[in-house]
Parts: C-alpha cells; sequence; structure tokens
C-alpha cells in the first residue's frame, strides 16, 4: 500500500504530541435541555419569592386596617391635643395616623417634611424606634404625626426601596376633621 | 497512581503493573483499536497484546510518556490486524477513510530518492507538526494517530465538521510540500 510508511510514521511521532491532542476534552457544547433546566430553577425561585416575599415594589400600606389604593381614602382624623400648636396667624393641629406597612425587604420609611415624626410600636405600645426616618424590615405598624393648618395641610411619607419610592399623601381637611390618604407609586 | 509508579511496577516485574495499567489506560487503548478495527473483540485483542508487548519490552524501555508509548503499541497492532483482516479491501471504518486522506499527502515527483525508515519520517512529521499551530496540530493527530472521526474531533474540539474538514485537508497539503521540499520518497 502507498501510503503504509506513512501510517506507519506517524506511530512513531513525538511522544508529546500524542498525549497533547489526547488531553483534548470535550468542549462545551450549547444544550437546550441545561438551557430549561436553567430557566426551570429560574422560575422556581421567582415563584419561591414572590410567593414568600410578594411582588417586588409593591408594598401593602393601610391605615386602620383599611388597604390604600391610588383613589382617595377618607378617614376620620384622631388628633393630639396635647401636642397642638397655635401659632399668631393660624392653628396647627397635630394628626395622629397609625399606619401598617408591609415591607419587601430593607425599606426606609421616610417623612417628605424634615420636621415630620413617626414612632415605631411594639404590640405593646412601647417606641422601638422614632423620627423623620427609619428603617424597617417586615411588616410594621407605626404612627405618623402630621402638623397641619389651614395653609399647609397636605404631608407625604416616603416607602423607600433599593430601586423604587412609594408615597403616603395625606390632606387633612379642618371644615370635617377628616383626613384622605393616597398611596402612589 | 503516577505514570512513574507504573513504569516503576514494570520494571519490578510485579503483575499489578499490568492491573494499573488497564485501570488507568483501558479505555485509552480501547478506543484507538477500536477507531481503527471497528471490532470491539478485535480491540480487545489488541488491548490485552498491548499489556503483553509493554511487559516485554519495559524494561529495557523507560517511557517517558505512557500514555503515547501504549498507543502507540495499540495503534500498530490494530493496523496488523486491520491489513491481515482486510486485506484485499478497504473496511468502511474511520480508519480506512483517513488512509485514503493520507494518500493526499504523497508527493507526487518520481525523482525523490531520500529514503526514510518509519522513525525517521515519524521525527519529519513531528517537526512539522510542531510549525503549526496547537489547534491544527491536535486535529491532526487526532485523525490520523487516534483515528478519531471527523464528527467526534469536531465534538472534541468545539469546532463545526466542515472547519475540521478543512483544517486537515489544508494540513495534508502542507505535509505534502514538506515532503517534497526534504525530497522523501515514499
Amino acid at each position: 500500500m502507498k501510503n503504509e510508511l506513512l501510517v506507519r510514521a506517524i506511530s512513531e511521532i513525538d511522544p508529546d504530541l500524542i498525549e497533547e491532542a489526547a488531553a483534548v476534552k470535550p468542549a462545551a457544547k450549547f444544550s437546550y435541555r441545561k438551557l430549561a433546566s436553567i430557566a426551570a430553577s429560574f422560575v422556581l425561585i421567582i415563584t419561591a419569592f414572590i410567593v414568600f416575599a410578594g411582588l417586588p415594589g409593591n408594598s401593602y400600606v393601610s391605615i386602620y386596617g383599611t388597604e390604600l389604593s391610588s383613589g382617595a381614602s377618607v378617614f376620620n382624623a384622631e388628633l393630639t391635643p396635647s401636642i397642638a400648636r397655635y401659632s399668631a396667624e393660624e392653628t396647627v393641629v397635630t394628626v395622629m395616623i397609625p399606619l401598617e406597612i408591609s415591607a419587601r425587604g430593607k425599606t426606609t420609611v421616610k417623612t417628605e417634611d424634615e420636621n415630620g415624626y413617626a414612632e415605631m410600636l411594639d404590640e405593646a405600645g412601647n417606641i422601638l424606634k422614632c423620627g423623620s426616618a427609619f428603617e424597617i424590615t417586615e411588616n410594621t405598624s407605626f404612627i405618623w404625626y402630621i402638623n397641619v393648618s389651614e395653609s399647609d395641610s397636605e404631608k407625604k411619607l416616603n416607602i423607600i426601596r433599593e430601586n423604587s419610592t412609594e408615597t403616603v399623601t395625606v390632606k387633612y381637611d379642618f371644615s370635617t376633621n377628616t383626613f384622605t390618604a393616597v398611596f402612589s407609586e | 497512581m503516577t505514570d512513574e509508579m507504573i513504569v516503576d511496577l514494570y520494571f519490578e516485574r510485579d503483575e499489578r503493573a499490568i492491573e494499573e495499567t488497564s485501570q488507568k489506560f483501558g479505555a485509552y487503548c480501547t478506543k484507538i483499536s477500536m477507531n481503527i478495527l471497528g471490532d470491539i473483540a478485535d480491540s480487545e485483542e489488541c488491548v490485552n497484546d498491548t499489556y503483553l508487548q509493554a511487559w516485554n519490552s519495559i524494561p529495557p524501555n523507560r517511557p517517558e510518556g505512557l500514555a503515547a508509548y501504549l498507543g502507540r503499541i495499540t495503534r500498530n497492532l490494530s493496523i496488523n490486524r486491520y491489513r491481515a483482516k482486510y486485506a484485499d479491501k478497504r473496511a468502511a471504518s474511520q480508519f480506512g477513510v483517513s488512509l485514503d486522506e493520507l494518500d493526499d499527502c504523497i508527493p507526487d515527483a518520481d525523482t525523490l530518492d531520500r529514503n526514510l525508515s518509519s522513525k525517521e519520517l515519524g521525527a519529519l512529521i513531528s517537526s512539522f507538526l510542531r510549525e503549526q499551530t496547537a489547534s491544527m496540530r491536535k486535529v491532526f493527530v487526532l485523525r490520523y494517530f487516534h483515528g478519531e472521526s471527523v464528527t467526534d474531533i469536531a465534538i472534541r474540539m468545539g469546532y463545526s465538521e466542515s472547519k475540521v474538514k478543512s483544517i486537515l485537508h489544508r494540513m495534508r497539503g502542507k505535509l505534502k510540500l514538506r515532503l517534497e521540499s526534504e525530497g522523501v520518497a515514499i
């Protein structure tokens, strides 16, 4: 056979060249099955997250146990006379707003007014946190106090998470002693 | 167990050398033989003969690369068996196809008169392969030493089959020119 010498000669090539080629492992192949299993795992994780933590960017906020929505909800106002103040020009009253917020992970509650004030309470009514801003990590009840007057009757509370901010806007009506609350993203 | 330790067993004439060789290189040798013969019974016989030949040749030989050493023995034994079995015709195995391909490497000129032994020609081919890129070299050795199919090489290298064919075609052409420039007669 004409190529016999060549065939035999190839047996005599240097050992390192033979081992170099033998060491080639199959290249990673794109596999639809692998992709499908990764996608299924991803869906499972997202589903579990939604089930246990709720949809991201969608806090549950309630006042007096009533869930707030983008439409206005009207509540009878409960004033705190002890800290009501009177200025020379107009009356300033403090409205007590009991809020419940379901936090989705690390969340900061912050009054838009720098002088705003809120208190986070435990079930026994003890103050756990207070100030114009504090962090919450789970379902939290607290009382937001707003100081309002005729000329400055609207206040806002921001619920801030990593990538989103939601706002609770409250407007006090002096004539009816009620306030409306609106929740917006 | 490292290759050196297995070789030491051969030198100590310890029969565990065969067992360790079989464990570590059995699959490798069987694959080479299967690529050539395409028959598992024949391949197993060749691999057993490989162990026997290794036993008889180590010592005095002390191979640096045991895999290559055993692979070479397996390849030669399998080629012998292939020749005996298919003396009149070529089998439709991968090896038969690769033999046809190697015809492309044979120099045309009739005036070439430098006759080399297979060892010398092997050294020349090694030198030629070292001048190529690593990936081209691997494709060539996988095809013509290990007797792998184009499809298997494509999977191992992560290439398309047409790319592997193209590399092999170019390599054969280059090798032919190299052999002609060296005046080698085949």
